[in-house]
């Protein structure tokens, strides 16, 4: 199973702070997530299909997913996905 | 070289056994620049300024509005309409006459960065857009010097410290600039993560460890919690390529 650690808004929306789940990749992981946790789908994406995220962070392991393959990024059973809001105030 | 009243006015600091006059010594001797003045701004320059940093320099080419006051502690009633680095520079002269403290009244660009950062030492960032804090994060590479980097949200604010050569820099997690708009902040929440910053100035001038490197630090002021993400250099950043 993979570890996905939610923060800030994302935590309140889903009602947790660590879910495991079971996914190929970060898209699959996504998809399971918002149909889990509902009000997490407005925070986490912009459209369906495609899948397309919302301006958040999306980490495996500390690399952000933008450097590795993007949603399609592949996922093993050890990982540690964070998923937080981009946050750019002063 | 502490001054008597070097030594009277930072007692309660040097006292610190980790940080003691050669920490204070270092501070003195240190050149930082903070990059914007605003609620960051405010509370990262207080602090600095009160712990004697020794030279410090403040950017930003903004005037103060009645809206900055919730949170931008430097800036008062009186000082609406007034540029914000006279009226920081005005302040923070009032709070430690001892230190060199300088006010650039102007916009970072690609262009003018690095005649704004020469002789600098370290770099706060404490602006409120990520197309300068990127234009900042290329700027530090290049030279080679310590970014603290902080940001807000409502009660949400995240720190880290990004050390040329050793740490991953700010785009190697965040590749791409939100779009820019005014978001919601509470006031408290650049008070916390500027103090953090400032922290993180002086424990790395004074040599004291840990630092946030590689680490993210996440707070949210709403639920009482501080945590830390490992984060990794990017071996696909277009800023550091991982180095």
């Amino acid at each position: 199973m993979v570890t996905v650690r939610l923060f800030a808004a994302f935590r309140e929306a889903a009602g947790k702070k660590e879910v495991n789940i079971s996914a190929k990749n970060i898209e699959e992981l996504i998809r399971l997530l918002i149909a889990r946790y509902k009000k997490l789908a407005p925070l986490l994406i912009k459209n369906t299909d495609p899948l397309e995220l919302e301006d958040i962070i999306v980490l495996v392991n500390g690399r952000s997913i933008w450097y590795l393959k993007g949603v399609e990024t592949k996922l093993k059973e050890e990982d540690v996905v964070s998923i937080f809001p981009l946050i750019g105030g002063g | 070289m502490l001054s008597d009243k070097d030594l009277t006015r930072y007692d309660r600091q040097i006292k610190i056994e980790a940080f003691g006059k050669k920490g204070q010594e270092n501070l003195k001797k240190a050149h930082i620049v903070i990059a914007g003045a605003g609620g960051l701004g405010s509370s990262v320059a207080l602090y600095l300024t009160a712990a004697g940093a020794g030279h410090i320099t403040i950017i930003d080419h903004e005037n103060v509005e009645l809206s900055n006051l919730n949170r931008q502690i430097l800036h008062w009633e009186k000082d609406i309409g007034k540029s914000k680095v006279d009226s920081a520079v005005e302040k923070l002269t009032q709070l430690n006459s001892d230190i060199e403290i300088l006010g650039i009244k102007e916009k970072i660009t690609e262009g003018n960065v690095l005649s704004l950062l020469k002789g600098a030492d370290g770099v706060v960032d404490c602006l409120d857009n990520f197309k300068t804090r990127f234009i900042l994060n290329d700027a530090i590479l290049k030279l080679r010097i310590p970014f603290f980097h902080g940001a807000c949200y409502e009660f949400e604010g995240r720190a880290t410290t990004i050390i040329p050569g050793r740490t991953p820099c700010l785009r190697c997690i965040i590749p791409r600039s939100p779009p820019e708009k005014k978001v919601p902040i509470m006031g408290t929440t650049p008070g916390t993560i500027g103090t953090i910053q400032a922290t993180e100035v002086i424990k790395f001038f004074s040599g004291i460890d840990p630092l946030l490197t590689g680490k993210l630090l996440v707070y949210d002021s709403r639920y009482f919690t501080y945590e830390l993400i490992r984060i990794e250099k990017n071996p696909e950043c277009p800023s550091c390529g991982g180095q």
